[in-house]
């Protein structure tokens, strides 16, 4: 009798849950207290590299949308509604912010910036995704975003402190081998065309995976066992899975120089290390200290939002 | 069958019996040369590890294809339908969502055996389910009843599949994605040694099996006649093809095309007689697969899946087969 009852006041229920999520949506998607009172564009950035760099060149105030995967920094983008997953907005709720300009790197579905421009918004593309992309990067948003003065600033900073490093480094021959990690199941590695390949030679190691003309490819252990790394750098988006010993237990990975040695380093702050953004120095100083044989300090903040 | 010649025709499906048993181990050494450190046998002495890999990696490949293939010739026998194999029944898709929730769940992070277990129990309770709807009321299975129940579940099963891989995370749909396309990097020896030992069982059962499979061929009635226990022998089979799918998938993913090209193209050469068809099944199966993934290994540079190889050499193979026997007048 009583789930009877509960049958019938369900669609009750189901309206008043359906009204709050409808009125917190508005609230939500009315434009929170206008930030460019000042007659600024309003931006929305589509990836977490993206949203650095605005960020960095001192136009946080100016987004107004931004991806669930852009965290950082957090005191500006707690205050940003999101628009959508990265790479894959949510064309409504970007109308819904009413965005001046909308600046994304790479989307899942090609035709996206197609129908921004049929939905009239201003659209522009910035590509950031190999390190030397990074200064560029910075320059474009500065002048898409009238700051031109701090972001050339930072692009030459930047600029300077790549070819300091890489007038120090060692020569090929003498640099640490690396075997870089992206994922474990299937054992996936960089490749020449990846970021973190770009990484990994500025921090004056040897990526393995260099051979490979990719971004990241699916390695076997064969293949592994055959150039036996000085080092397994693992950088696994995966919350807690515990890479390093899923890694160690493959078949003859014991043998392994890097294993035996203590280097395989999977405590990364991946949000620094995968992004190719204004903290790419920070990224570099880290991946230095660990082919120096240090490990990583674990990430301070895994349960920031 | 012409009833002119069947000596001749006997004498030449035992040559090609001996020929399959003959080349099966020369196509597993020649595997063994094949590899991502490249071609040419690894040194003992200085690479036991890559050696190792790649033997575990052949034997690997061989056990897993003659259990799938054994597998499609008991189905095929049992169902009397050309297009059954191994997963008709519904247990890849199953196995598909079994390690889709163990990898998703992140259950999988618990050690090597926690993926394939999930999908085995999948698998068998996938069975268990499309048996059970095929006899309501517990009575005798038909052949079609099978069928049409193993299709149906199998489509219930891939779209909760599906359905978990379009709510998961980029990075676990990627992992589902290449578990489905099927590998035989074996990431623990364990693993293959409890999958593979069950699969070479299952494959001695189902040899064990042949004189009662051959009766089935014939008809469930015919076989009765013949003194046959249709509905336990029915019954013990397709156990035994499901727990060799289910633990080969369980090892390597879902390969196909092994469990349906192989027993056909065995049964041109050696004839329809399970007491030959079942051992040269399995080592033509074996060497089939063990070459395809000596294939996906060594023609990129990177890895393929093996399940990819399998389509692309299966596939066209297949259409020829068929081509030429409908130009030979006899379609099955």
């Amino acid at each position: 009798m009583s789930w009877l009852r509960l049958r019938d006041c369900s669609p009750f229920l189901l309206t008043v849950l359906l009204l709050g999520t409808l009125t917190s949506g508005c609230r939500k998607a009315e434009p929170p207290a206008p930030v460019s009172a000042s007659g600024h564009l309003r931006v929305v950035s589509l990836a977490p590299s993206i949203t650095e760099i605005v960020c960095a060149v001192g136009a946080g105030d100016q987004l107004v949308g931004r991806s669930s995967a852009c965290d950082y920094p957090p005191e500006v983008v707690r205050r940003v509604p999101v628009v959508g997953d990265f790479g894959v907005p949510s064309l409504e709720r970007l109308l819904d912010v009413h965005p001046d300009l909308v600046l994304y790197a790479a989307m899942a579905d090609d035709t996206f910036a197609r129908r921004l421009e049929r939905a009239e918004l201003r659209n522009a593309q910035v590509r950031c995704t190999r390190l030397d992309e990074i200064p560029t990067a910075i320059r474009l948003v500065g002048i898409l975003l009238h700051h031109e003065g701090r972001a050339k600033a930072l692009a030459v900073d930047l600029e300077r402190a790549f070819a300091e490093t890489r007038a120090k480094a060692l020569p090929p021959g003498k640099r640490p081998s690396c075997l870089v990690i992206i994922w474990h199941d299937p054992i996936t590695a960089a490749g020449r065309n990846s970021f973190l390949a770009d990484l990994v030679t500025l921090a004056g190691g040897k990526n393995i995976g260099d051979e490979i003309d990719r971004d990241y490819f699916q390695v076997s252990g064969e293949w592994v066992q055959a150039r036996d790394p000085d080092f397994i750098l693992c950088f696994v988006m995966a919350g807690k899975t515990p890479v390093r010993d899923i890694l160690t237990r493959q078949p003859g990975w014991e043998r392994l120089k890097a294993v035996r040695t203590g280097h395989v380093y999977a405590d990364f702050d991946n949000n620094i290390m995968l992004r190719p953004g204004p903290r790419v120095l920070e990224a570099l100083a880290i991946l230095k200290q660990s082919l120096a044989g240090q490990p990583p300090a674990p990430p301070p903040s895994v349960a920031a939002p | 069958m012409k009833p002119a010649a069947p000596v001749p025709r006997q004498t030449h499906q035992t040559r090609m019996f001996w020929l399959v048993l003959g080349l099966t181990p020369v196509l597993l050494g020649l595997c063994v040369l094949m590899g991502a450190a490249g071609i040419g046998l690894p040194d003992w002495t200085t690479q036991p590890v890559i050696l190792r890999l790649r033997l575990t990696r052949v034997l690997a490949g061989f056990l897993i294809g003659a259990a799938l293939s054994c597998a499609g010739v008991v189905l095929q026998a049992i169902l009397r339908n050309p297009l059954a194999e191994p997963y008709v029944l519904g247990v890849s898709s199953g196995a598909g969502l079994g390690a889709a929730v163990a990898i998703l769940t992140g259950f999988s992070a618990l050690g090597a055996f926690s993926v394939p277990l999930s999908s085995f129990v999948l698998a068998v309770l996938t069975l268990l389910t499309v048996y059970r709807l095929a006899g309501p009321g517990g009575s005798r299975p038909s052949v079609f009843g099978l069928i049409l129940s193993g299709v149906m579940v199998s489509s219930v099963c891939s779209s909760l599949l599906m359905f978990l891989v379009s709510v998961a995370p980029i990075e676990g749909m990627h992992s589902v994605i290449w578990w489905t396309l099927g590998n035989l990097e074996v990431t623990s020896e364990a693993l293959l040694a409890v999958g593979g030992g069950l699969s070479a069982a299952g494959c001695l059962a189902i040899w064990a099996l042949s004189p009662e499979l051959n009766a089935i061929t014939l008809g469930h009635d015919m076989a009765h006649h013949l003194g046959v226990r249709v509905k336990v022998i029915v019954a013990v089979a397709l156990g035994l093809a499901t727990l060799i799918t289910a633990a080969s998938v369980a090892v390597a993913g879902l390969i196909g095309f092994v469990g349906l090209l192989v027993p056909h193209v065995m049964r041109t050469l050696v004839g329809p007689d399970h007491r030959r068809l079942v051992p040269a099944a399995a080592l033509g199966g074996g060497a089939f697969l063990a070459v395809c993934d000596a294939v996906a290994r060594t023609a990129l540079n990177v890895e393929i899946p093996v399940g990819v190889v399998t389509a692309l050499i299966g596939g066209p193979f297949f259409l020829f087969l068929l081509h030429r026997r409908r130009k030979a007048g006899g379609l099955e």
